[in-house]
C-alpha cells in the first residue's frame, strides 16, 4: 500500500501559493492511498485551466487535453478500457462554460467515471475573468466591468436534472472531508459528480471567507425530489454527499464478447450482408 | 458491349431508391455489373429523390454524360435535380399514369399505368410494378426478381412480401404488352453461372469504409450524425459489438473526436466519421491528437460546402480543411479513397498508419463514393492491422521511460495505462521527452522536428497511389478520390479514339508523395490535375511543391463525366 505522498509525481505545480487546488491534490492522493489504487491503473483526464494542470502532479497516468473536453476524453477511455479508474477533472470555466454540453450529457450517459470540478468562480489562467459560477455583481474583471450580470450556474442542481447518480460538494479547506467524498465517488457505479469549492487567492481573495461559511450537511438521499428540494434551497456552501442513486451504467451488456479482439480471424460475420 | 443508364425519379416516399436497389440486386444475379447513385433533396420525406443506375457486362464505377432511359413515378419535383439527370433527345422517357404533369421540354413520353396495375392488386407500390417491368426487360427470371423483393422486404410480413411478388409479376407482363424500345445490357457469356458460383457483393463506400476500419482493428467508434457520413457509422454500430468493440453516440462532434482520442490514448484503435461542418468542429482536437501523439482515425465523407452547403450531394471541397485546417504546425496524414472498393482499403491503411505513427489520419471520401451502391467482386481480406496495445506488454522502466523520446524514426515508445513503468501524462501542452510540460525553445523544436520526421517513412509506401499506364501515353491525369474512376473511363474512351493517356489516383495526400508524382509526370508531355471544387485546392497544393501542370476544376454537385474529361484532354493535347 502506497502512502498519500507516494502518489505525488514530483512535478512542481504552477499554482499560486495558497491556491485551493493544492488541497484538492492532497485529497486525491489521500483517497488513492485509502483506495489502495495502483498508480498505473488510474487515469486523470483534464481540460485547460489552472486546475486542469493537476494530472501531471499525480503519480498515475494522465491526459491533459484541450479546453472543455475532459469529459469526452474520459468517457471514450473508460468505454474502451473499463479496467481503468478514470477521473475527469478541471475548473468551473472548463466544465460549465466551454464544456457545459459535455457535463449535461455525461450526467445522462452515466459512464462509470468521476468528475471533479475545482470551482473558484473565476478564470485564473487567463487572469481573472468571470466564469459561469461567478456572482452576478462581481465587478473585478476588466472584461465585465459591471459584473457578469448573469445568474450563476447551479452545478449540483444541473447535475441532478441531467441524471447524475452521485452528487457531492467538498471544500479545499477540508482535504480530509474531500478525500472521503472522492473515496465514495470512485466506488459509486456510474457517473459521480464532485464540485469542490477551491479558492483562488489571487483573483478572488474574498474567497478566504469561505472557510467560515461552508457547512456540512448530512443530507444524502436517493430520492430525486428530496435532492431537488435541498439543492434549490442550498446557499451554495453546503458540503457533503447530497445524492446517491445508482442507475444502469453505460455501456450496457448486450451479451457481446467481453473483450475487444484484434485481427481478421474474428470468427464473426463482419462481411455478412454484402454477398448477394 | 454498351452500358445502359437508367434514371428513376419520384418524390421521397414513392420508393424509387428502394426500386433502384432491388433492380441492382436482380441485375447482379443475371451476371450484370452496375452502380446505383442516389440523389435526394433536403427534405426528409416527400421531397424529390432519384435513383440512377448504370448497368453493363463489366464492373462499373462511374456515370456517363447522358441517361438512356428516364422513368418517372412522380414529376412534381423533377426540375430540382434535372441538372443531374442529363436527358437528351435520345433519352427514352416513360412515366407512370399518376406521375402528374411532365416538364414541357420533354417530348414523346410513353405513359404506362404502374400505379393502376399495383392498385388493381390492392397495392400502393407502383415502384414494385416498375421493378417487374424493368427486370423483365433485363431478362431476369422469376426467382431473381422474387429474391430481390424478399431481400428488400425481409422485415415485412409474408403477406406483404407475397403481394409485392404479385405486383412485380404483373409488371413483367406489362413488358410483353409494351416493351421497352431499348436494347437491354447483356451479361458477359458465362457471367450468370459465375455469379452463382461466387456471388458478387453489393455495397456502398460508406459500408466498405466501416468494414475496412473494423477488419483492420478499429474497436471504438464515437459518432455524431451528419449527412452523408451517418450510414458509415450506422453500419459499424450494427457490427462492432460482435468484435467486442463499442460505438458511442456523442452529444456533438467535439465530444465525438475527443472520445475517440480518449480510447486511442488507452491503446484501443478508434475513429469517428463526419463531413465538412463536423470536421471543422473537430479541428482543435485534431491538433491535440498530433501534439499528444495519440492515434486517431477520421473518415470525412465530403459534401457540397461551405457551411451547410449541399449536404446530400458530392464535392471535393474539404481538401484544404483536411490538409491545412489544423492550428500550429501539425504534421498529420490525409488520404483519399479512390473508389467504392478502395474505401475499404484506404480505411484499413489509415487505421494502421494512425496506430503505427501515433498520429491523426484523415480519410477523405465523398457523397458519391459513400452512398453509391456498386456490384463488385468480393473484396480480398484487408492486409492492414491496427493492434490493440495490451496493458500486459512488458512495461517501460519508470524514470528511464521517455514517452516522447527523440528517436531516429521520430516514433516514440507509447505506454498505455496499466503498464506500471510507463506512468505519464499525455499532453497538448508542448512537453519534454519525459512528457513534462515545457515552454522551452529546445523542447519545442525537438518535438516539432520529431513529429514531422516520423511521417517521412510513410511517403515511401507503395500504397501512395494507383497508376494506370498505357505505353506511349502523352498526357497524364492526376486526381484523388472519386474522380479516379471517371478518369479511368476517360482513359478508355480516349484510347478508342487513338489518344493514349495515363491516370494517377493519389491515395496519400499528406505528406505528399511528390517524387512519385513527379516521376509519373516525367513520362508524358502534358499533365492535367483535376478536382471537383471551385478553387482548385489540390492544384494549389501541388504547385506549392514546385510542380507545373494544367488544372481543371469545377464544383459539384454535378458529377464529373468521362466525356467532360475526354474533352479537356483533347483541348490540352491540341493546344
Amino acid at each position: 500500500m502506497l502512502k498519500a505522498k507516494q502518489y505525488k509525481s514530483g512535478v512542481k505545480p504552477i499554482w499560486c501559493p495558497g491556491c485551493g487546488h493544492y488541497s484538492v491534490l492532497n485529497a486525491i492522493t489521500k483517497a488513492f492511498s485509502a483506495l489502495e489504487q495502483a498508480p498505473e491503473d488510474a487515469v486523470l483526464v483534464s481540460g485547460i485551466g489552472c486546475s486542469s494542470r493537476l494530472p501531471a502532479y499525480v503519480n498515475s497516468y494522465g491526459f491533459h487535453g484541450v479546453h472543455g473536453r475532459a469529459l469526452p476524453v474520459a468517457a471514450g477511455l473508460k468505454v474502451a478500457r473499463p479496467d481503468l479508474n478514470v477521473i475527469a477533472m478541471g475548473g468551473d470555466g472548463d466544465g460549465f462554460s466551454i464544456g457545459g454540453n459535455h457535463f449535461l450529457h455525461a450526467c445522462r450517459r452515466n459512464v462509470n467515471i468521476v468528475y471533479v470540478v475545482m470551482d473558484n468562480e473565476v478564470y485564473g489562467m487567463t487572469k481573472g475573468q468571470a466564469s459561469p459560477t461567478t456572482p452576478e455583481h462581481w465587478d473585478h474583471s476588466k472584461l465585465t466591468p459591471h459584473g457578469p450580470e448573469v445568474r450563476p450556474f447551479q452545478p449540483c442542481a444541473m447535475a441532478l436534472a441531467a441524471g447524475a447518480g452521485f452528487i457531492a460538494r467538498g471544500h479545499s479547506g477540508d482535504p480530509n472531508g474531500l478525500a472521503q467524498i472522492l473515496y465514495e465517488a470512485v466506488q459509486h457505479p456510474g457517473f459521480a459528480f464532485v464540485q469542490v469549492l477551491s479558492q483562488c487567492v489571487t483573483f478572488c481573495p474574498e474567497q478566504a471567507a469561505w472557510k467560515e461559511i461552508v457547512h456540512l450537511e448530512d443530507q444524502c438521499t436517493s430520492d430525486p425530489v428530496a435532492a431537488a428540494n435541498f439543492l434549490h434551497a442550498d446557499d451554495g456552501f453546503a458540503k457533503g454527499i447530497f445524492y446517491r442513486h445508482p442507475r444502469p451504467v453505460w455501456p450496457l451488456d448486450h451479451g457481446q464478447s467481453k473483450a475487444a479482439v484484434s485481427g481478421t480471424s474474428l470468427g464473426v460475420s463482419l462481411r455478412e450482408g454484402f454477398t448477394l | 458491349m454498351k452500358n445502359v443508364t437508367i434514371a428513376l425519379t419520384g418524390s421521397g416516399g414513392t420508393g424509387v431508391v428502394a426500386l433502384g436497389e432491388m433492380l441492382l440486386q436482380a441485375a447482379a444475379r443475371t451476371g450484370l455489373y452496375g452502380i446505383l447513385r442516389k440523389t435526394f433533396g433536403p427534405q426528409v420525406r416527400g421531397g424529390e429523390s432519384a435513383a440512377i443506375l448504370r448497368l453493363g457486362p463489366s464492373p462499373i464505377a462511374s456515370f456517363g454524360a447522358e441517361v438512356d432511359m428516364l422513368l418517372a413515378l412522380d414529376w412534381s419535383n423533377f426540375q430540382r435535380f434535372a441538372d443531374e439527370i442529363p436527358v437528351t433527345d435520345r433519352t427514352l422517357v416513360v412515366e407512370d399514369a399518376a406521375a402528374g404533369t411532365a416538364p414541357a421540354h420533354l417530348n414523346s413520353i410513353q405513359t404506362l399505368d404502374f400505379s393502376g396495375l399495383a392498385g388493381s392488386l390492392g397495392s400502393t407500390h407502383s415502384n414494385i410494378a416498375l421493378l417487374g417491368y424493368l427486370c423483365s426487360w433485363l431478362q431476369c427470371d422469376v426467382q431473381q426478381i422474387e429474391h430481390a423483393v424478399e431481400r428488400r422486404l425481409s422485415k415485412h410480413s409474408a403477406q406483404t412480401v407475397d403481394l409485392a411478388k404479385q405486383v412485380a409479376q404483373a409488371g413483367t407482363r406489362l413488358q410483353t404488352e409494351a416493351p421497352i424500345r431499348l436494347q437491354p445490357p447483356v451479361a458477359a457469356a458465362g457471367a450468370q453461372a459465375a455469379a452463382k458460383a461466387e456471388p458478387a457483393w453489393l455495397a456502398t463506400g460508406n459500408q466498405l469504409a466501416g468494414l475496412g476500419a473494423l477488419e483492420a482493428g478499429i474497436r471504438f467508434v464515437a459518432a455524431y450524425p451528419i449527412t452523408p457520413a451517418s450510414d458509415a457509422l450506422e453500419w459499424m454500430a450494427g457490427k462492432i459489438e460482435s468484435v467486442g468493440g463499442h460505438l458511442v453516440q456523442a452529444e456533438d462532434e467535439l465530444a465525438a473526436v475527443n472520445m475517440a482520442i480518449g480510447a486511442g490514448y488507452g491503446g484501443v484503435p478508434s475513429m469517428t466519421a463526419t463531413s465538412g461542418p463536423g470536421l471543422a468542429l473537430m479541428s482543435e482536437a485534431m491538433g491535440l491528437a498530433v501534439a499528444s501523439e495519440t492515434p486517431l482515425l477520421i473518415l470525412n465523407v465530403m459534401r457540397g460546402g461551405p457551411s451547410t452547403g449541399i449536404p446530400t450531394k458530392s464535392e471535393q471541397g474539404d481538401f484544404n480543411l483536411a490538409v491545412y485546417g489544423l492550428h500550429g504546425d501539425a504534421p498529420h496524414v490525409v488520404m483519399s479513397a479512390l473508389t467504392i472498393a478502395d474505401c475499404h482499403n484506404a480505411m484499413g491503411w489509415a487505421a494502421q498508419v494512425a496506430s503505427e505513427y501515433q498520429t491523426l489520419a484523415i480519410v477523405l471520401s465523398d457523397q458519391f463514393l459513400g452512398q453509391s451502391m456498386q456490384i463488385l467482386p468480393p473484396l480480398a481480406d484487408s492486409e492492414f492491422k491496427a493492434e490493440i496495445l495490451p496493458a500486459t506488454l512488458p512495461t517501460p522502466t519508470g524514470s528511464d521511460y521517455f514517452r516522447y523520446l527523440n528517436s531516429d524514426s521520430g516514433i516514440s515508445p507509447m505506454a498505455v495505462p496499466g503498464q506500471s513503468g510507463g506512468v505519464y501524462t499525455a499532453d497538448g501542452l508542448e512537453h519534454s521527452e519525459h512528457a513534462v510540460p515545457s515552454a522551452g525553445a529546445r523542447d519545442h523544436v525537438m518535438q516539432m522536428d520529431k513529429r514531422e520526421r516520423k511521417l517521412d517513412a510513410l511517403v515511401q509506401s507503395p500504397h501512395w497511389g494507383e497508376c494506370s499506364r498505357l505505353a506511349g501515353a502523352s498526357v497524364l491525369i492526376v486526381c484523388f478520390g472519386s474522380l479516379y474512376s471517371v478518369a479511368l473511363e476517360a482513359q478508355q474512351q480516349l484510347q478508342e479514339k487513338g489518344l493514349l493517356i495515363n491516370v494517377v489516383g493519389v491515395r496519400l495526400l499528406s505528406p505528399p508523395p511528390i517524387e512519385q508524382i513527379q516521376h509519373c509526370m516525367a513520362e508524358v508531355q502534358q499533365v492535367l490535375v483535376i478536382e471537383q471544387n471551385h478553387q482548385g485546392q489540390f492544384a494549389h497544393y501541388l504547385r506549392s511543391f514546385g510542380l507545373t501542370f494544367n488544372s481543371y476544376h469545377r464544383p459539384g454537385p454535378r458529377l464529373f463525366t468521362p466525356q467532360e474529361l475526354v474533352q479537356q484532354v483533347e483541348e490540352l493535347s491540341h493546344a
